[in-house]
């Protein structure tokens, strides 16, 4: 078992309160993996953040075992990337790593921490490689109308090269009386499509699939 | 298999020459460096040169008509010499190796040692790169490195044999010469208030198995050599018992002034792994040689601040 595969089990089993959590920090025996997500701090995050009890899941079982890339869309609030994370990592028992985050002082380590990693292809095959959970949104800057956003390049030949395949998810942000709400697609396959140009093929594939799970979450209130 | 190693003076080279000597299919060794070797060799034979000396550098390898080169002779600054020393003798010593090398047709396979400060540290740049990743050196040793690689490189081209070059984290352990391993052992060590990044090292026990296992795979291209998981710089101090000292700014020119005054001179590169993190994907080594490091980065950093204990000899009251 990978030093990775380990961290994931840890971030739900071992002990979080505060006297251990802190006695780690003190002897240096918390766990930071290559990226700079600290196990106790995500922890200690996920058990804080009212976050935890207010999102439902719908479609976790599709999400499989190994890697995947997740790609969600974007909502007007911008706080989908926080929705994904720690939603789907709550119901799933896993960590759940998140692009997007900047290469800046203090604010890029803190979130490295937290599991964030820059939108970098390289940085994304490794995660996919190492058999995470990869959560990606929407490039609006990509797409003709600015408005839906297209799969992003670097992710979308990561998974290519990585052969995992990428799970649509729409996200209803939280409204009066109701929680926020994740909704999964049935994956899309990327085995078959490495001789084939992934941009157009996979970003068609995808953004229908979310356009879909948005219609039904109409649907479903 | 005839085998030239440079560098067979310091750890490394001296750990590969120990490990090569006890495999029965490897015909001779021979080494050339600067400084004699850290251990009684019984096989190799050795040769002290300076880097610059070409023209014996060249009859030396002549001489003994190598089939694989093992460039280990890659100076460290602060490591056995001051920066500017370090990287001059790095590059005469590469560019008088290969020179000798590339007239000698009985090479089949050259292995290189360099470093993931190849990659470089730039704003934006990858955190934990793999082999595909473009080296963009930002440090005077990863550029003193890149050199190395692509003077291998054109070597092995003119050959047409294969280069490996193995992009070794940095190497540490309680009798390595290694700027970080000292900094790292100062009573106080710094760390950058900005962020607390993560970085990977590597034992030298694993960076002398990995460049056997090369010699005998002769893979063509870079292969990342990392130490599993990663430590950020004040949980490294922190298992060693020091104490970390939040720094910003202006204050790093002070703290390169006290850790030289101290005795442990902090370079470029080493001043960059704590302002910035220094880690790789090492996946492919694993699967192209078939050796994974046994020790993990925490293992590895725990391992440096254990020093045996001494045991004094009785020499006064022994019988003569």
């Amino acid at each position: 078992m990978t030093l990775d595969a380990l961290s994931d089990i840890d971030l739900f089993e071992r002990d979080r309160s505060l006297m251990a959590v802190l006695g780690r920090r003190i002897a240096g025996q918390q766990t930071i993996d290559e990226w700079g997500l600290d196990v106790d701090l995500v922890g200690v995050a996920a058990s804080l953040l009212p976050l935890r009890i207010a999102v439902a899941v719908d479609g976790a079982h599709l999400v499989p075992d190994g890697p995947a890339l997740i790609v969600h869309d974007r909502t007007p609030l911008g706080i989908e990337r926080t929705v994904v994370a720690v939603g789907l990592g709550t119901a799933l028992q896993r960590s759940v790593r998140f692009t997007g985050s900047p290469d800046l002082p203090v604010i890029g380590p803190v979130l490295a921490r937290l599991g964030g990693v820059s939108g970098h292809g390289a940085d994304i095959r490794g995660l996919l490689h190492d058999g995470h959970l990869v959560a990606v949104g929407l490039d609006r800057t990509r797409s003709k109308d600015r408005r839906t956003g297209a799969l992003p390049a670097s992710a979308a030949h990561a998974a290519v090269a990585v052969g995992v395949p990428i799970l649509p998810v729409c996200v209803r942000p939280a409204g009066p009386g109701s929680r926020a709400r994740l909704h999964i697609g049935e994956p899309v396959p990327t085995r078959r499509r490495r001789r084939a140009r992934p941009d157009d093929e996979l970003d068609n594939a995808v953004r229908t699939a979310i356009a879909d799970l948005r219609v039904l979450g109409r649907l479903d209130g | 298999m005839r085998v030239l190693i440079t560098g067979m003076g310091g750890e490394l080279g001296t750990r590969v020459a120990m490990l090569l000597e006890a495999d029965p299919t490897i015909e001779a060794i021979c080494g050339i460096d600067v400084d004699p070797p850290r251990r009684r060799l019984h096989r190799a034979t050795f040769h002290r040169l300076e880097p610059a000396d070409r023209p014996r550098t060249g009859s030396v390898v002549q001489a003994f008509e190598p089939t694989a080169v093992v460039h280990l002779g890659i100076f460290e600054p602060n490591a056995r010499s001051g920066p500017s020393r370090a990287i001059g003798l790095t590059a005469m010593g590469t560019v008088g190796l290969f020179a000798a090398v590339t007239a000698c047709p009985t090479v089949d396979r050259i292995i290189v040692r360099s470093g993931i400060e190849v990659y470089g540290r730039r704003r934006g740049s990858t955190v934990r790169p793999d082999e595909d990743v473009a080296p963009d050196p930002t440090s005077p040793f990863g550029l003193s490195l890149r050199h190395v690689e692509q003077v291998a490189t054109d070597a092995a081209c003119d050959l047409g044999v294969p280069a490996t070059s193995l992009r070794f984290a940095p190497i540490v352990g309680p009798h390595f010469p290694s700027p970080l391993g000292r900094l790292l052992r100062l009573p106080v060590v710094p760390v950058s208030l900005l962020g607390d990044h993560p970085f990977s090292v590597l034992h030298q026990e694993d960076a002398a198995r990995s460049i056997v296992a090369a010699l005998a795979v002769g893979h063509d291209g870079p292969l990342n050599v990392v130490a599993p998981g990663a430590v950020s710089v004040a949980q490294a101090a922190r298992l060693g018992g020091r104490m970390a000292v939040p720094v910003v700014g202006p204050g790093w020119r002070g703290v390169r002034i006290g850790s030289e005054l101290a005795g442990a001179p902090m370079p470029e590169h080493v001043r960059e792994l704590l302002t910035r993190g220094r880690t790789a994907q090492g996946g492919r080594a694993v699967e192209v040689l078939g050796c994974a490091p046994e020790r993990s980065t925490a293992d590895v950093v725990t391992h440096l601040y254990e020093w045996s204990a001494v045991t004094y000899l009785d020499v006064a009251g022994a019988p003569a």
